[in-house]
């Protein structure tokens, strides 16, 4: 780590723990904090006891046995009584009789159906062929049918058994010549259970979200106000401003304070909820007998940090908006109402985590939580869901950080909001970081929605679909920074990194870009297992690429170096100028790679998510490289658009991880060597200094 | 020092049209310099500082501090300024000496120097029987000394006091004047806003009146009595309130010394 670096690190935990100082000084905070849930849980836990057992009437419950027909009742009822006598001799005392267990004198084929219908608990019949006549005794096997989930089934299947136990137990005895009540059958039970299918059911799993929705929102609502409308309220703002801070640095150190207590609030609401649910011995009745595990609290962690990353950054946008508590309490009122529904969306079990969904925001991390309850969640989803997550996150952030301290809030009485939108008439060398990224939080949903639209539209050939994913790409990635650019007043060759350089540069350039596939590709089949390609859909795409690449080679080249062209504009351009303004190269580059590397997961999800990820991630590195030394966007776009040729027109593209000849990776590593030399030694203008710090 | 060229900032209205604020205005002031900027409630003078610090984005003209111009590089300004404030508060549920040392580090201060600087306001300002208390249990003069210590902390060259006597009793604001004086001696360049205008004739070198955004008069204090034929500020400022013939006259030579000069 570099010496500025860790200096921005320190000055960042600094800033950090003065807002943390002041948060948890405050007397409110530590009854948001710690007073509530300690109050609340029990007594709501009170209050669900009291429900519970008005349900369930103190005596002990009547567990009803349905049988499919008379003569299936008398074997089976007589084989439990004797169990039951057996039973009582050995414990006189302890085993309740047989009157917590009826049957009613109404025999049904379809048992199913009367469980489902709520008339008996488990319904009991002699399997097909499952009686065997001895000489001297008879063996039976019957089944018996319950809904998996149900615990009165449960209760009653053990009860049944142990009685089952006792006579087969006995008969054995009898048969080994040990006295004793000689049983003449023997009987097995085989369990037949069946699960509701989910669709009709909702399980108490989809309150979770709600749950965390609430806790999370309690913990962070009141630090966000007081650390960005309470600023301006205690005349602290003015002062704050005219200190020489990065905007984006002040807000991101109050970003992490709010998340500290959110998560604080809803760690002790958990832990007061699960002590609560342990002692009062809910737990079972809540989560459908199955115990608190480990891993259902490691899961529970994991979400309400999402949760609490996703709440702490929107609410500090909406309060850096407000210039008092009563205001920022007004906007935050249809804000916390707004974030239930979603909360009550996860109770609609036809709704699934998929396509636009899956990157709304809120409503798909409450999606997650409930597949991950109710035990279905998919990963390469779920990666889906926490990029987008972190992303929106961020661009509230960036957001904060333009309008807090803006002059229409720190002097509302004279400034307008429409001072906020209007264009700087000076014009300025660099973007700012916030910019850069609330470009990025915007391209990456619609990129993913308008993939999801136009796979959905179908009906096209597979030419057009290219060349409509193309221009959409190209103008997002083209269009959004030079719009930014333009609303900012930043200086284009600046901005954009649109400066000239030496021919040599182009040529090592070139060579890289021709050079580095083979090392990458074998790299990749190297490090990585190979991807598991068993899912048809994932097989019709791969085939539908391959396809288009037989077909039309040239066009899906062109379409690659098209985006390529547009990728680099953005991500060693705009990007990549407002993180040199602020960091040193090794910052530079390692963010905009992974960010880079981040974004081309998201556009294809699935297997090939770690190959997209590493693979990607490298390549931002070298063209990072590049971007720095030698200031300038216009070597990587050549560099980006050789690659992506030659991948499409040669190799198989960057999801093949067939191993290549070693003659090939040969070439490869010599070539790319060469680009490297050619790039170090003469590809910089001058030496190498940056424009913007030179003038 | 400090340079102010040509320096504009209209506030729109909501049904249409503009207000006014500052108009026009240019002046400098070097270091060692204690600028009074004078004028009736509503003259531009807050506006203008917020301006010089980069707090408002002028609607024309500029401001620099040291060469470097607000707008083109606020960092550099800010950290040249000391700012103060009659609505600036402190951070309630911070002990002085934490509220003082974060805004240390808030301008990159090394942890040994703000040390040792606090320890010389401390004494200077007499902080040493309150360092250690929350900023909330503060009486207003213990108040004003903390935020004079907050804005001198980094040790700015420049500093912009709005109104830092206001509320504060003979004692606060003799501690408060005393301080400007030292400023002065120390060699840092101030701008200075206040309605105790005996005050102001003691501590500044220079005076700029300002009314409805527009400098009517600058200059020392025997320059202004030679251009207004006033012998104190107080009847300067009566005569600004008025907008009389008088004043009519004094624009009148202002303007033609600036055309010929």
């Amino acid at each position: 780590m570099d010496h500025g670096m860790r200096n921005r690190l320190g000055r960042l935990g600094r800033l950090v723990r003065k807002e943390l100082a002041e948060i948890l000084r405050d007397r409110r905070t530590i009854i948001t904090l710690v007073l509530m849930p300690i109050l609340v849980y029990p007594l709501l836990a009170v209050a669900f006891q009291q429900y519970f057992s008005s349900l369930s009437p103190l005596k002990s419950p009547i567990y009803v046995l349905g049988f499919a027909s008379q003569i299936d009742k008398d074997l089976f009822v007589r084989q439990l009584q004797l169990g039951d006598k057996i039973l009582m001799r050995q414990d006189p005392q302890a085993t309740p009789v047989m009157s917590s267990v009826t049957w009613p004198d109404k025999f049904d084929k379809n048992l199913k159906k009367m469980i489902e219908d709520g008339e008996i608990d488990v319904g009991i019949r002699l399997e097909k062929g499952g009686r065997f006549k001895g000489s001297k005794d008879d063996m039976f096997v019957f089944e018996a049918i319950f809904k998996k989930d149900s615990s009165s089934a449960n209760t009653l299947l053990q009860f049944v058994e142990r009685r089952l136990a006792a006579t087969n137990g006995s008969f054995l005895r009898a048969r080994l010549g040990i006295p004793g009540l000689p049983p003449a059958r023997y009987v097995l039970l085989r369990r037949s259970g069946f699960t509701v299918p989910a669709a009709k059911q909702v399980s108490l799993a989809a309150l979770v979200p709600l749950i965390l929705i609430l806790m999370t929102i309690t913990g962070a609502v009141y630090p966000a106000i007081d650390l960005t409308a309470g600023e301006r309220e205690r005349g602290t703002l003015e002062i704050l401003v005219a200190a020489p801070v990065p905007r984006l640095g002040l807000l991101f150190a109050k970003y992490v304070s709010v998340l500290t207590v959110a998560i604080l609030t809803a760690l002790i609401n958990l832990l007061t909820m699960l002590i609560t649910l342990w002692l009062s011995g809910l737990g079972a009745a809540l989560f459908s007998g199955s115990d608190i595990s480990l891993l259902v609290i490691l899961q529970l962690l994991m979400l309400l940090l999402l949760f609490a990353a996703f709440f702490s950054a929107v609410l500090l946008a909406i309060t850096s908006f407000a210039r008092s508590f009563k205001e920022a309490q007004a906007y935050l009122i249809p804000l916390m109402l707004l974030s239930l529904a979603p909360g009550v969306l996860a109770m609609m079990p036809e709704l699934s985590l998929e396509g636009t969904l899956s990157v709304a925001p809120l409503v798909n991390i409450v999606l997650l939580s409930r597949d991950l309850f109710e035990g279905n969640a998919r990963w390469p989803i779920a990666v889906i869901v926490i990029a987008s997550t972190l992303l929106y996150a961020l661009a509230a952030i960036a957001t904060a950080a333009r309008i807090f301290g803006a002059e229409a809030v720190l002097y509302s009485e004279q400034s307008a909001w429409s001072d906020l939108f209007r264009r700087p008439e000076e014009e300025r060398p660099i973007p700012a970081v916030a910019s850069a990224l609330l470009c990025l939080a915007l391209i990456f949903p619609i990129w993913f929605v308008c993939r999801g639209l136009l796979a959905q539209l179908g009906g096209m050939s597979a030419l057009s679909l290219l060349g409509l994913m193309t221009g959409i790409g190209f103008l997002l990635f083209a269009g959004f920074p030079l719009l930014s650019a333009w609303l900012g007043h930043i200086r284009l060759r600046t901005g954009l990194q649109l400066q000239a350089v030496p021919i040599v540069a182009f040529a090592g350039a070139l060579l890289l870009g021709i050079s580095l596939w083979p090392v990458l590709v074998q790299l990749l089949a190297l490090v990585l297992p190979e991807p598991d390609l068993s899912t048809e859909t994932l097989k019709q795409l791969l085939n539908a690429m391959r396809q288009a690449r037989a077909d039309y080679p040239l066009a899906v080249a062109l379409a690659f170096v098209v985006q390529a062209l547009a990728e680099e504009l953005f991500f060693r351009g705009y990007l990549f100028s407002a993180l040199r303004g602020k960091c040193g190269p090794a910052v530079t580059i390692i963010v905009s790679a992974l960010l880079f590397g981040f974004f081309h997961v998201i556009a294809m999800p699935g297997p090939f998510a770690l190959h997209r990820l590493l693979s990607s991630t490298f390549l931002g590195l070298v063209l990072g490289w590049i971007a720095w030394h030698t200031g300038s966007v216009f070597p990587g776009m050549i560099m980006h658009a050789a690659h992506n040729a030659m991948l499409v027109l040669i190799g198989q593209g960057e999801t093949a991880v067939e191993t290549l000849p070693w003659s090939w990776v040969g070439a490869g590593l010599a070539g790319t060597a060469a680009g490297a030399v050619l790039l170090f030694g003469w590809g910089a203008k001058t030496e190498n200094t940056h424009p913007v710090a030179a003038g | 020092m400090i340079q102010v060229h040509r320096l504009t900032k209209r506030f729109p209205l909501a049904g249409g049209g503009a207000i006014v604020a500052v108009d026009d205005l240019s002046f400098g002031v070097a270091a060692g310099e204690v600028y009074g900027l004078l004028g009736p409630n509503g003259a531009g003078k807050t506006t203008t500082l917020r301006m010089i610090l980069g707090l408002l984005t002028p609607s024309a003209g500029q401001a620099a501090i040291a060469g470097f111009g607000t707008s083109a590089f606020p960092d550099e300004v800010k950290r040249r300024v000391g700012f103060i404030s009659a609505s600036a508060g402190l951070y309630q549920s911070l002990t002085v000496r934490e509220m003082l040392l974060f805004f240390a580090d808030l301008y990159g201060v090394t942890s040994a120097d703000a040390q040792d600087e606090l320890s010389r306001l401390v004494q200077l300002l007499g902080l040493g029987e309150f360092l250690q208390q929350r900023c909330a249990t503060l009486s207003t003069g213990q108040r004003q000394r903390v935020n004079l210590a907050r804005a001198l902390i980094h040790r700015p060259p420049v500093m912009l006091l709005d109104e830092p006597t206001l509320g504060l009793d003979i004692l606060g604001s003799q501690v408060v004047s005393e301080y400007i004086g030292h400023l002065r001696e120390e060699g840092k360049a101030v701008i200075l806003t206040t309605h105790r205008l005996e005050d102001a004739e003691r501590l500044c070198s220079r005076f700029g009146l300002l009314h409805k955004g527009k400098l009517v008069c600058e200059g020392t204090l025997s320059e202004l009595q030679a251009q207004t034929g006033c012998t104190s500020l107080v009847e300067m400022f009566l005569k600004l309130s008025q907008v009389g013939p008088a004043l009519q006259k004094i624009r009148e030579k202002r303007i033609q010394a600036w055309t010929t000069g």
